[in-house]
C-alpha cells in the first residue's frame, strides 16, 4: 500500500465527511427544496454533499494517476534468473580476466514527460569501473557513476502515457585487489519531493565480489 | 618472434584511447592500473560487441584470419561448434555471417568472449585481444596494431 493510497483513504473516510457535515451546518442547499421532508433534509444533504466530494476526489485521483510514472529495474546474470526479488552475484577476479557483466532490464510506463525527466544513478566503488558503448542511448558513464536517462528511449509526442523497455548489458572491470572485496549495488533515483510521490521506482540490487564464496 | 603486450586505457576527461606497454611478468597488473588512474585514465573493457566489431574489421579490411575464440564459459560443445565455423571461415569469408550471428546469440545468453586470436594472412603474424583491454602482437607489428586498435575501440566506446 503506497503512501498516496493511505492519504486518499484518510481524505475519503475522515476529511470528506467532516467537511460535508461542516458545510451542511453552514448551508444546506436541500433546505430550499420544499418536497423533501424536514426531518430528512440533513440526511439527503449529507448524501448529496458526500457524492459531490466523491466525484471531486475521483477526478483529482485521475489527474494524479495520469501524472504518475513507473520505473522497474531488474538486474540479472542469466535470463532464467530474472526476478526483482533476486540479488545476483557477479565475480571479478583473475580467473574472469578481472571483468564481469550484469544485465539490466528497464521497464517504463506512465506519464511520458515525467519518464523523460527521470534519471537513475549508480555510484561505483573505486575498485570497480565500467564502460558504455557509444551507441547506447540510455546509459552514460561519468566520474565512475552510471546514469540512466530515458528521454531518447521514449517518443517525443504528446501522448500522455507510454510503455517502453530495454535490456542493457553492463560490464565491470576490477581496478584494485584485496584479499576480499565485496559490494552490494543498486541504482537510486534522482528525485525531489514531488517525484517521490509521482514516480514509482522499483529495483533489485546485485553483488560484485572478487571471491566466489563470499 | 618476440611478443609484446599492451593495454588500452581511456582518458577520463576527453575519451581518447591510449595504448600503454604492459611488461607482463615484470610489472604488477594493478600497479599499472593505479599508475594510469593517477594520470587520469581508466581501463577499457573489450566487450563482446566490441570484439565482434574488431573481428569484422580485421577479417574484412585487414586480411586476417581468426585462429581461436575463448569464452567466459567452459563448454566443449560450444568450442567444437565455433572451431568448425572458424575452419570454414578460413576457406570462405562469407562464413563470417554465421560466426557473427552465433556470437551475437551467445552474447544474449550472457556467454561473453574472453579472448580472440588472429593471424595476418600475408605475414603469418599472430595477435590477440583480451576482454580486459590487454592485447599482444609481434614486435614488428606492435606499433601499427596498437594504433589501429586504439582508433577502432575509440569509435565503439561512449
Amino acid at each position: 500500500m503506497t503512501l498516496l493510497t493511505v492519504i486518499w483513504m484518510i481524505f475519503k473516510v475522515i476529511i470528506a465527511p467532516s467537511i460535508s457535515i461542516y458545510l451542511l451546518n453552514e448551508f444546506n442547499l436541500f433546505s430550499y427544496i420544499t418536497f423533501i421532508p424536514e426531518d430528512k433534509m440533513f440526511e439527503v444533504g449529507l448524501t448529496a454533499y458526500l457524492a459531490v466530494f466523491e466525484t471531486l476526489f475521483s477526478f483529482l485521483e485521475k489527474i494524479i494517476r495520469n501524472q504518475q510514472a513507473y520505473i522497474s529495474c531488474v538486474f540479472y546474470k542469466d535470463k532464467t534468473e530474472e526476478n526483482i526479488n533476486n540479488t545476483p552475484t557477479i565475480i571479478c577476479n583473475a580467473s574472469t580476466s578481472h571483468v564481469a557483466n550484469i544485465c539490466c532490464h528497464i521497464e517504463l510506463s506512465g506519464n511520458l514527460n515525467r519518464l523523460r525527466k527521470s534519471q537513475l544513478s549508480l555510484k561505483l566503488p573505486d575498485w570497480l569501473s565500467s564502460q558504455v558503448l557509444a551507441t547506447d542511448n540510455v546509459l552514460k558513464y561519468n566520474e565512475n557513476t552510471l546514469y540512466w536517462n530515458f528521454d531518447k528511449l521514449l517518443p517525443n509526442e504528446k501522448n500522455n502515457k507510454h510503455t517502453a523497455d530495454c535490456v542493457i548489458a553492463i560490464p565491470f572491470i576490477q581496478c584494485a585487489d584485496q584479499e576480499r572485496l565485496q559490494i552490494t549495488l543498486a541504482p537510486k533515483q534522482e528525485k525531489n519531493w514531488c517525484k517521490k510521490f509521482l514516480v514509482n521506482f522499483k529495483t533489485n540490487s546485485f553483488k560484485v565480489c572478487n571471491k566466489g564464496d563470499l | 618472434m618476440n611478443k609484446r603486450f599492451g593495454k588500452l586505457f581511456r582518458n577520463i576527461s576527453d575519451g581518447q584511447i591510449e595504448n600503454v606497454v604492459y611488461n607482463i611478468g615484470k610489472e604488477n597488473y594493478y600497479d599499472l592500473i593505479k599508475r594510469e588512474q593517477v594520470r587520469g585514465f581508466c581501463q577499457c573493457i573489450i566487450t563482446s560487441d566490441i570484439m565482434i566489431s574488431l573481428s569484422e574489421y580485421f577479417l574484412i579490411f585487414n586480411n586476417c584470419d581468426i585462429i581461436s575464440i575463448e569464452f567466459s564459459d567452459d563448454d566443449e560443445d560450444l568450442e567444437q561448434e565455433i572451431s568448425v565455423i572458424i575452419r570454414n571461415l578460413k576457406e570462405n569469408k562469407a562464413y563470417w555471417v554465421s560466426l557473427k550471428d552465433k556470437l551475437e546469440y551467445l552474447k544474449e545468453d550472457s556467454i561473453n568472449i574472453k579472448k580472440i586470436d588472429y593471424k595476418k594472412i600475408d605475414t603469418g603474424e599472430i595477435f590477440s585481444i583480451y576482454v580486459n583491454g590487454i592485447y599482444c602482437s609481434s614486435d614488428d607489428m606492435y606499433e601499427k596494431f596498437s594504433l589501429d586498435l586504439s582508433k577502432h575501440v575509440a569509435r565503439c566506446i561512449g
